[in-house]
C-alpha cells in the first residue's frame, strides 16, 4: 500500500506543477521515469526540435486549387511537398518517404487535382487496407468541397454495391482501391474500364512500405498488370508512391513498378523535440532468467501518461494482450461507468462503425488512452498524441518507428517507450541499444520473379490480353512459362500470339495475401460456457491445438476437444492433469543445390535449394516435474512437403569430435545455436520469425535433430525413430534457416550475404544474457536438471557459433 | 482439320481465312414444340426492353427482331472469355432465317464480329436468354479488345427476367431448357449440353475430333429459334397468367410498369385468393388509388386480421384522414409498435379525441375563448 500512497502524493504535486505551467508535462514525465526506474532503461534518445522548411506554391497552379487550399490555411507547402510537386509534374516516378502527420498525402493530391481540373485526367489511388480508403476518399473531398472544385472521387471495394460500379469505372475523376481489388475485380474486366484506362494519368500507392515479401512480389506482379492493360489502351501513367522510413525506398519502389523512381526522403514538415526510452523489466528470478511482465511495465507508464494529463497510445503484439491492458488501465480510469470513458481498445475483429467511432473520438481527444494493435500503425488518421507505449518490440526497426511515431505534435514534445518482453527479439534489441538505434531500418525485400509468384500472374495477365511472342513480363523468360502454361491447355498458342483457353478465372484462385492471418482463437466450452480465452497464430496453430492438446493459459490448464481448422477455432474445456503434451515435429530437409559456399575444411556455410518434409505426427504425455513420458496421441495432420531455399552452416565430423566430449553435447549445442540464429536473422531479414524456418539435420536428409522431452537434443531416423548419435557414420550435422514459402521469397540469399551477421549477432545475444545456462530469451528453454549435471547448454551453443565464426578467409567486400 | 474441310462437314461456308458461316432457313411451318415456328409472329405486348420507354405496338411484329446467342469458351467471364460461336436467328418472308458463326482459330475473332455488326444493323429488337449480363458484355468486351468501334446495340429484350419474375417461385430453376419444356413443349433429344461446349471447341483447337462441333452448333440452333418463340408465348402469359402457371403479382407489376393500371387490378382481382401478403398490398393499393377506398380497406382490414403492420398503418391513415372515425383510427395505431410517427399519429388522435370528449363535458366552449 505505502508505493500506491506515494504515487498519489507524486502526482498531486506534478498536477500542481502543471497548472503553474512552468515544466512541459512530457519531459517531466520523462525525468520521473529516469529518476525513479533507472535500472530499467537500457537506452534513450532525444531527437531535438525540427522547424519548418516552406516553399511556396507553385506558380501553374490551378487557382481553384490555390484558393481551395487557402481556405484551409495552406499558404505554402513543406519543402517535401514542393519537391514532389516538381518530379511528380515533370512525369517522374516519385517515391515520397515521410513521418506520420508530414502532409503526406498533399504530395500526391496536389498534382492529382491539377490534371483533374485541367485535364479531365484521372487517378487510381492504392491502400492496402480498405479502411485507409475510406479516410482517403474523405480527406480529398474535404478539399475538393473546400474549393467547390467538382472532382469526384469514389472507392471501389468489395463494399462497393453493383450498381454504383458503373458510375466508379466511367464517372470517377480518381478511383481509390486497393491491390486485392485492382487484382480480381478491376483488371480481368478491363474492357469496362476502357474510358478510365485511356485517361489514366496517375497511380499513387500510399502505405508502399507494407508491399514487402510475398504480398510485395505479388503487388509488383499486379502493376506489371496494370501497366500492359494501360498499355494497351495507350496511356503510361506516372506512379507516386508513399512509405514509411524504411533503407531502401527507391529499391523498393523501382522493384514493385518495374522503372527508376526519385526518391524524396527529407521531410520539410515541422517536428517537435521526441523522447524514447528502451526499457527492460526487472529480473525477478534470476536462475531461469524470468523478468517481470512487459504488460505490467506498459500499464505502469500508461497510468503514468495519463494521470500527468498526457494523450497516450499503447501497442500490443496481440489482440488478447490489447483486452488485457485495456482491462487493466479501464480498471484504473473507468471505474465510473457515469462517467464518459477516457480508455479504447482498437484492433482488428472490431467492427468498422466501431472503429471510426474510436478514431473520431480519438481525433476529438475525448479518449485520453489507446490500447492497439498494428491495426492503428497504418496511416488511420487519429490526430497527434503525446505518448507511445510499446509493449513487445514489434518485430522491425521501421514498424517501431513507425508506431513511435503516432505520438509526436508539431510543437510540442513526446515520449516513446519501448518496454521488452522476454522474447529473444526483444531481449536482443533492448540489450543491444545500438543495433536498433545506431542502425538504419531494415531493407524491404521483394521477389516479383519468384517462380510460383510470376507464373500466378502470367496467367491472370494471359487471361487479361494475350501474349505476343517478344513480350516482356518480369526478368524470367516469358515464352517458357507461356510453353509451359500451352503445355497445360492453360494457352493456346496460335502463330505469335497465346490466347487463354481454359474455362477458368485465374485471379480468382490467386491470393496476394497467400500467407494465411488467420489467428486461432481458443474457446472454452466448460460447462456450456462459450468464452474465447486465446489467440495463436496460425503457424504455431498445429503444434499447439491438435485435439488432445493441453493448452495453458496463466498456468492454468485446458484441454482441446475439438479443432476447427477452417473456422479457426479450438474449442477446450477445463480440466485438471498432472501432464502437459509436447507435440512432435519432424522436420528433415534435403540438400538440392548449392548455389553459393564458401568452405575451409572445417565449415562450410552456403545457401541454396532445399526439399523441406516437415511432419506433426503425434504429441507425448509428459509429466510435470519428473518428465516422464506417460503417454501418446496421434494427430492427423497432412505432411507439409516444399522445395524452397535455405542457408545453412555445417562442421566437419574432426572439428566437432575436438570441440566436444560426446556427441550428444555437440547436439545439443547446435540446437541451441539455430534457436538464438532463427531470432537473429528474422531481425536482419526485416521479417516475423514465422517466415523463417529453422532445423537441425544432415544435409542429406539422413538423419534430424529435435528437442526431446528430456530437454536434450535427439537424433532421429526419417520414420521419426530416435538413433544414438555415437553410431551415426555420418555426424555432420547442419543449422538450417529456411524460407518459409513454397520456392522461396529471396529471404535465404540475404541470410547468407549477411550470414557473419547472423552468427555474431546470435554469439551477442547469448553472450549477453543474464541467464546461467540458457533460457528462452537466448537458446530456448533448459531444464533445471541440466545444471545439476554440469552442463551448460549455452556454453555448448556458444561453442557450435565459435565454429562458424572461424569460417574462412573473409569473404571480399 | 482444315476449314474448308469443317465447312464443308458442317454444312457451310468459309467466309474469312479462320472463320465458317452456317446459314439454314426454316419454313414457318416447321414445328418447334408443341407449334409451328410461325408463333414467332405473335405480339409481344407487353413485355418491352428497358431502353425504350413504352411499348410501340407499331413497330412489332412488323419490325426486324433478332434472337441471339453464343456459345463461348467458359461462364467465367472476364476478358479472358471467348465467344467461338454467334447464332442469330430471324423471321424472313415465310421462314425463319438462321445464321451461325465458328471461329477455326482466334484469329478469326475481327471477322466475325464485323459480320455480328452487319447482322445487327437496322435490327429493331434483340432478343436473348441472360444476354443483358452475359453475352452481351462479353460482345462489347470482345468488340474493345479487338480496338473495333462499339457494337451497335439495337434495343435489348433479356428474356431470362421476365421469364423469372413470373416463375421464379413456380418452377425449380429458370434455365432456358425449363422454359422450352414448359412454355414450349420442347423436349430436347441428344443435346449437347451447353457445359460441354468449351471443352469441344478446345478439342477442335487442339486438333481432336470434330463430331461435337456440329453437336454444338444444332445445340445452338435450338437455342435460338427457342428464343424468338419464347417472346410471343411469355407476351400470353402475362395476359392470363394464372393458365400459365405463372404468379399473377408478377404480371400485373409489369402491367402496371406500362401504366396499364386497369388490366393490373383485373388481374389481381382475379388472383385475389392466391395472393400473398406483398400481392394484397399492392391490389389494395391500386384500388385506392382508382378510388375505390370501401373495397381498398376490405383487403387491408383482411390483411390487419393476419396481423400485417403495414395494412394496419393504411388503416390508420384511411379512418383518420378520409373516414374522420378517430376512434377507429386510434384504435389501429395502438395496434401499432411505438415509433416517432406512431407516436405523434397517437397523440394527435388523442389530443383530438380527448377535446372532443371535453366539449361534450362542458358543452360548447366560452364565445371568447
Amino acid at each position: 500500500m505505502i508505493p500506491r500512497v506515494g504515487l498519489v502524493m507524486s502526482e498531486a504535486m506534478e498536477s500542481m506543477q502543471l497548472e503553474t505551467g512552468v515544466r512541459d508535462p512530457v519531459r517531466h514525465l520523462v525525468q520521473r521515469l529516469e529518476t525513479r526506474y533507472r535500472a530499467r532503461i537500457t537506452g534513450r534518445v532525444v531527437l531535438p526540435e525540427r522547424p519548418a522548411q516552406l516553399r511556396p506554391l507553385p506558380a501553374e497552379l490551378d487557382p481553384r486549387l490555390g484558393a481551395a487550399l487557402g481556405s484551409r490555411g495552406v499558404r505554402q507547402l513543406y519543402s517535401h511537398q514542393r519537391e514532389a510537386w516538381d518530379t511528380v509534374t515533370a512525369g517522374r516516378h516519385t517515391v515520397v518517404v515521410t513521418p506520420t502527420a508530414s502532409g503526406k498525402t498533399l504530395c500526391y493530391n496536389l498534382p492529382v487535382l491539377q490534371a483533374a481540373l485541367k485535364d479531365r485526367a484521372k487517378a487510381l489511388y492504392l491502400f492496402p487496407t480498405k479502411a485507409l480508403s475510406q479516410d482517403q476518399v474523405a480527406e480529398l473531398m474535404e478539399l475538393n468541397e473546400a474549393g467547390g472544385l467538382g472532382i469526384r472521387a469514389f472507392t471501389f471495394d468489395g463494399d462497393t454495391p453493383g450498381d454504383a460500379r458503373k458510375a466508379v469505372r466511367t464517372k470517377g475523376d480518381i478511383v481509390v482501391s486497393n491491390p486485392d481489388m485492382l487484382h480480381q475485380g478491376v483488371l480481368p474486366h478491363h474492357t469496362k474500364w476502357a474510358q478510365f484506362f485511356e485517361n489514366l494519368r496517375y497511380v499513387v500507392i500510399d502505405e508502399m512500405h507494407s508491399y514487402r515479401g510475398v504480398f510485395g512480389s505479388h503487388v509488383a506482379n499486379v502493376i506489371r498488370r496494370l501497366r500492359r492493360v494501360c498499355h494497351f489502351y495507350g496511356s503510361d501513367p506516372v506512379f507516386v508512391l508513399s512509405s514509411a522510413t524504411i533503407a531502401n525506398p527507391e529499391a523498393l519502389a523501382e522493384g514493385l513498378i518495374g522503372e527508376p523512381v526519385a526518391a524524396i526522403t527529407e521531410s520539410g514538415a515541422p517536428a517537435g523535440e521526441r523522447h524514447l526510452l528502451l526499457w527492460n523489466p526487472p529480473v525477478v528470478n534470476a536462475d531461469l532468467g524470468i523478468r517481470a511482465s512487459a504488460r505490467s511495465q506498459a500499464t505502469r507508464i500508461a497510468r503514468m501518461a495519463v494521470k500527468s494529463g498526457l494523450k497516450t497510445i499503447v501497442f500490443a503484439q496481440s489482440r488478447l494482450m490489447v483486452e488485457v491492458l485495456t482491462k487493466y488501465l479501464k480498471d484504473v480510469f473507468d471505474a465510473d461507468p457515469r462517467k464518459p470513458a477516457r480508455i479504447a481498445a482498437y484492433r482488428g475483429g472490431y467492427l468498422p462503425g466501431q472503429r471510426r467511432e474510436t478514431e473520431k473520438a480519438l481525433r476529438a481527444g475525448n479518449v485520453d488512452c489507446v490500447i492497439a494493435t498494428s491495426a492503428l500503425e497504418l496511416g488511420v488518421d487519429i490526430g497527434s498524441l503525446d505518448v507511445c507505449v510499446l509493449n513487445g518490440y514489434p518485430g522491425t526497426i521501421a514498424a517501431t518507428w513507425q508506431r513511435l511515431g503516432r505520438a509526436g505534435r508539431r510543437m510540442r514534445p513526446s515520449l516513446g517507450v519501448l518496454v521488452a518482453t522476454s522474447q529473444p527479439l526483444d531481449q536482443y534489441i533492448i540489450r543491444n541499444p545500438d543495433f536498433f538505434l545506431g542502425s538504419s531500418p531494415e531493407h524491404a525485400r521483394i521477389d516479383p520473379d519468384q517462380l510460383l509468384i510470376l507464373l500466378d500472374h502470367v496467367r491472370c495477365a494471359a487471361f487479361e490480353l494475350p501474349f505476343r511472342k517478344g513480350d516482356r513480363f518480369g526478368k524470367e523468360n516469358l515464352e517458357e512459362l507461356l510453353g509451359y502454361l500451352e503445355e497445360h491447355g492453360v494457352l493456346h498458342r496460335e502463330q505469335d500470339t497465346w490466347h487463354w483457353t481454359e474455362d477458368s478465372y485465374p485471379a480468382q484462385s490467386v491470393s496476394l495475401r497467400s500467407v494465411a492471418e488467420g489467428n486461432f482463437v481458443v474457446v472454452d466450452t466448460t460447462g456450456g460456457r462459450k468464452n474465447i480465452i486465446a489467440e495463436v497464430d496460425y503457424s504455431s496453430a498445429a503444434e499447439t491445438l491438435y485435439e488432445g492438446a493441453i493448452y495453458m493459459v496463466q498456468a492454468q490448464t485446458w484441454q482441446v476437444e475439438r479443432l476447427d481448422w477452417t473456422g479457426r477455432k479450438a474449442f477446450v474445456t477445463k480440466t485438471e492433469v498432472d501432464y502437459y503434451t509436447d507435440a512432435i515435429d519432424y522436420t528433415r530437409l534435403k540438400i538440392l543445390d548449392r548455389f553459393e559456399h564458401q568452405q575451409d575444411g572445417r565449415t562450410e556455410t552456403a545457401h541454396g535449394e532445399v526439399h523441406l518434409v516437415r511432419r506433426i505426427p503425434g504429441y507425448k504425455k509428459i509429466r510435470y516435474y519428473s518428465h516422464e513420458n506417460i503417454g501418446y496421441g496421434n494427430i492427423d495432420l497432412p505432411d507439409q512437403e516444399m522445395h524452397t531455399t535455405a542457408a545453412w552452416w555445417e562442421v566437419a565430423p574432426e572439428v566437432l569430435a575436438q570441440c566436444f566430449p560426446n556427441r550428444q553435447q555437440a547436439l545439443d549445442g547446435f540446437l541451441g545455436a539455430a534457436y538464438a540464429m532463427h531470432h537473429v536473422a528474422a531481425l536482419i531479414a526485416m521479417s516475423e520469425p514465422q517466415d523463417i524456418g529453422r532445423a537441425v539435420g544432415d544435409g542429406d536428409a539422413r538423419w534430424f535433430a529435435t528437442v526431446g522431452a528430456d530437454g536434450r537434443g535427439q537424433m532421429r531416423s526419417l520414420d521419426g525413430g530416435e538413433q544414438d548419435p555415437e553410431r551415426e557414420t555420418r555426424f555432420r550435422p547442419a543449422v538450417f534457416l529456411y524460407d518459409n514459402y513454397p520456392g522461396g521469397v529471396g529471404l535465404a540469399a540475404p541470410l547468407y550475404d549477411q550470414r557473419r551477421r547472423v552468427v555474431a549477432g546470435a554469439v551477442q545475444l547469448i553472450g549477453e544474457c543474464g541467464c546461467r545456462h540458457g533460457c528462452p530469451a537466448c537458446i530456448g528453454p533448459i531444464l533445471a536438471s541440466d545444471e545439476e549435471r554440469g552442463f551448460s547448454p549455452k556454453t555448448a551453443a556458444l561453442t557450435v557459433l565459435a565454429q562458424f565464426e572461424d569460417d574462412g578467409p573473409e569473404a571480399p567486400a | 482439320m482444315a476449314a474448308t474441310e469443317l465447312a464443308q462437314y458442317l454444312a457451310g461456308e468459309v467466309i474469312d481465312r479462320h472463320l465458317i458461316r452456317v446459314e439454314r432457313q426454316y419454313p414457318l411451318t416447321t414445328r418447334h414444340g408443341r407449334g409451328p415456328l410461325a408463333e414467332a409472329l405473335g405480339p409481344l405486348e407487353p413485355l418491352v426492353p428497358p431502353a425504350l420507354d413504352a411499348f410501340d405496338p407499331g413497330l412489332f411484329p412488323e419490325g426486324r427482331v433478332v434472337g441471339i446467342d453464343t456459345e463461348t469458351t467458359g461462364l467465367a467471364g472476364g476478358t479472358g472469355t471467348t465467344a467461338f460461336m454467334i447464332g442469330i436467328a430471324e423471321v424472313g418472308p415465310g421462314h425463319v432465317r438462321l445464321r451461325q458463326w465458328l471461329l477455326t482459330a482466334f484469329a478469326g475473332e475481327r471477322a466475325m464480329l464485323a459480320e455480328l455488326e452487319a447482322a445487327l444493323s437496322g435490327a429493331d429488337l434483340m432478343v436473348s436468354y441472360n444476354g443483358r449480363s452475359f453475352d452481351w458484355p462479353l460482345l462489347r468486351s470482345r468488340r474493345r479488345l479487338q480496338r473495333g468501334a462499339d457494337l451497335p446495340e439495337p434495343p435489348h429484350l433479356d428474356l431470362l427476367h421476365p421469364t423469372r419474375r413470373l416463375f421464379r417461385d413456380r418452377w425449380p430453376d429458370c434455365r432456358l431448357a425449363t422454359a422450352e419444356q414448359r412454355l414450349l413443349g420442347l423436349f430436347r433429344v441428344d443435346d449437347l449440353p451447353g457445359s460441354e461446349a468449351p471443352r469441344a471447341w478446345r478439342d477442335y483447337l487442339a486438333g481432336g475430333p470434330v463430331d461435337d462441333l456440329q453437336r454444338v452448333l444444332d445445340h445452338n440452333a435450338l437455342d435460338v429459334l427457342s428464343l424468338l418463340l419464347l417472346g410471343p408465348v411469355l407476351a400470353r402469359v402475362l395476359h392470363e397468367p394464372a393458365i400459365h402457371g405463372a404468379n399473377p403479382l408478377a404480371a400485373a407489376e409489369t402491367w402496371l410498369r406500362q401504366g396499364q393500371r386497369p388490366r393490373a387490378v383485373a388481374l389481381l382481382e382475379q388472383a385475389r385468393d392466391q395472393l400473398d401478403t406483398r400481392g394484397a398490398l399492392v391490389l389494395a393499393r391500386e384500388l385506392r388509388r382508382a378510388g375505390r377506398w370501401q373495397e381498398a380497406a376490405g383487403v387491408w382490414e383482411s390483411l390487419a386480421e393476419a396481423g400485417c403492420a403495414e395494412a394496419l398503418e393504411h388503416l390508420a391513415k384511411y379512418h383518420e384522414h378520409r373516414r374522420r372515425d378517430w376512434e377507429r383510427a386510434l384504435d389501429c395505431t395502438r395496434q401499432l409498435a411505438e415509433a416517432p410517427e406512431v407516436r405523434r399519429r397517437r397523440v394527435r388522435l388523442e389530443r383530438r379525441l380527448d377535446a372532443g370528449q371535453r366539449r361534450l363535458d362542458l358543452g360548447p366552449p366560452a364565445s371568447d375563448a
